[in-house]
């Protein structure tokens, strides 16, 4: 199965341009359009990437030409491929060709199509559980994430603090439970800056690989909403997130909004894990074992073959350009969360 | 001068740290692979087409060793590259 059809570039300045059901958007420097059969499957996005830090664009304004169209469709899918092939994701499943990659998400079809056409389309599920808004957004997740790839972007889930304002950034990498938005808690707290509590983007510049702002709020469960007294900013607490119900979302940028830094170079990486000792304390990380636990924390670095050379010399580059460090969260974090900030940067570097 | 009797596949991307050490990955079973300086500096030879004896003597000047423990590490690590599938044997 292809899907054939204009690149992006071709049609970034063609027949795009003067549709109304063509929108664009800009996100770390790079544009992305999105192009919908009706106003209904274009809100959808919309309301979805409200939620991050894409910004609507006038065409005029534009410079470069879009980096990667989206198309969502609501007519017939074309038919999955019928292979074996692929593995299995979240949700759904992926199957995997020479030049272009099939997502089935909960009934809707996404063809991430070859390189060097830069397109990606995206057929609505029209199943009762399909059009769920969970399992829209998961859909129109996938794609973007895809999109954003072949941008040049690649999305990872780490925390980003700034110890100071001159300062490079440190990143908070973990899986869920490992303390990262308790401390990431704490050092917003603690006076530093920050760029997001668990959702950005790396891009390779001339500079270094450079973290940008993704998503526009935090997530915390009411436990650390109240042991970080992050309850006392009553008016940036927002409703619990759609799907994981434990959990607020937090307008970090509306409570500080003097510490938001929309783009950073890190300078090191923290791993952290709670463990039962009354003092937080780092330990070094050699190189390759960081790189490890980057590629861990980054499944698509290994599934999207078109881009995965590349991503994996962003993490690369980004574990070549700071030092990494195993954080073991004490009792501290919890009994004495005020020392913290000062702790950390007393036993880290910061290239 | 024969060659290693080994070739990388191309589904086998590496990527290189500052120590000399690095990771390779396989995109058809999506399994990684820490490798330290002697196994890079092997892979990258592999990469190059040098032959057996050429690696070994790389071996020896880079990390001042005996011939015997050269070979010995170079057929260990080819003999894990090809059980790993990593690489193919030549043609």
């Amino acid at each position: 199965m292809s899907v054939g059809g204009s690149t992006a570039r071709d049609r970034g300045r063609g027949d795009l341009s003067t549709s109304k059901l063509v929108e664009y958007y800009s996100v770390a420097d790079r544009i992305l359009c999105f192009k919908g059969v009706d106003e209904s499957v274009l809100n959808l996005a919309r309301k979805f990437l409200g939620g991050y830090y894409f910004t609507p664009i006038n065409l005029a304004e534009a410079g470069p030409p879009p980096a990667h169209l989206i198309e969502l469709h609501k007519n017939t899918p074309p038919a999955l491929p019928a292979t074996d092939s692929g593995f299995e994701i979240e949700d759904g499943h992926c199957f995997t060709s020479n030049d272009q990659i099939v997502l089935e998400v909960s009934g809707s079809t996404i063809v991430i199509g070859p390189p060097e056409l830069n397109r990606t389309d995206v057929w609505l599920s029209e199943s009762t559980p399909g059009r769920h808004q969970l399992a829209l957004n998961n859909v129109i997740l996938y794609a973007v994430q895809a999109a954003l790839r072949r941008a040049g972007l690649y999305q990872f889930h780490a925390g980003c603090v700034l110890p100071g304002n001159d300062s490079k950034a440190v990143l908070l990498v973990g899986d869920s439970g490992s303390g990262k938005s308790t401390l990431t808690a704490t050092l917003l707290l603690g006076g530093w800056n920050f760029v997001t509590d668990d959702n950005l983007l790396l891009a390779d510049s001339s500079a270094g690989i450079e973290a940008w702002a993704l998503r526009r709020y935090f997530t915390f469960d009411e436990a650390t909403l109240q042991n970080s007294n992050l309850t006392s900013f009553k008016q940036s607490i927002g409703g619990r997130v759609p799907g994981k119900a434990e959990k607020f979302r937090f307008y970090a940028r509306q409570a500080f909004p003097e510490k938001f830094v929309d783009t950073c170079l890190p300078g090191a990486i923290l791993f952290p894990t709670v463990t039962h000792e009354p003092k937080t304390r780092v330990e070094p990380l050699e190189q390759g074992d960081a790189l490890a636990r980057l590629i861990r924390q980054c499944p698509w670095a290994t599934c999207d073959a078109a881009v995965a050379p590349l991503h994996l010399q962003v993490l690369s580059k980004l574990v070549t350009q700071t030092r990494s460090y195993t954080l073991l969260a004490g009792r501290d974090v919890f009994d004495d969360p005020g020392s913290i900030p000062g702790l950390i940067a007393q036993q880290i570097e910061i290239p | 001068m024969t060659n290693s009797g080994f070739v990388p596949l191309k589904h086998i991307i590496v990527t290189q740290l500052d120590a000399g050490n690095g990771v390779l990955v396989d995109l058809n079973t999506k399994q990684y692979y820490q490798l330290n300086e002697t196994a890079m500096l092997i892979w990258r030879a592999l990469e190059n087409g040098h032959a057996f004896d050429q690696i070994v003597a790389e071996l020896m000047t880079v990390f001042t060793v005996d011939r015997e423990h050269a070979v010995a590490s170079t057929e260990r690590l080819l003999r894990k590259f090809h059980e790993r599938k990593l690489v193919r044997t030549a043609e």
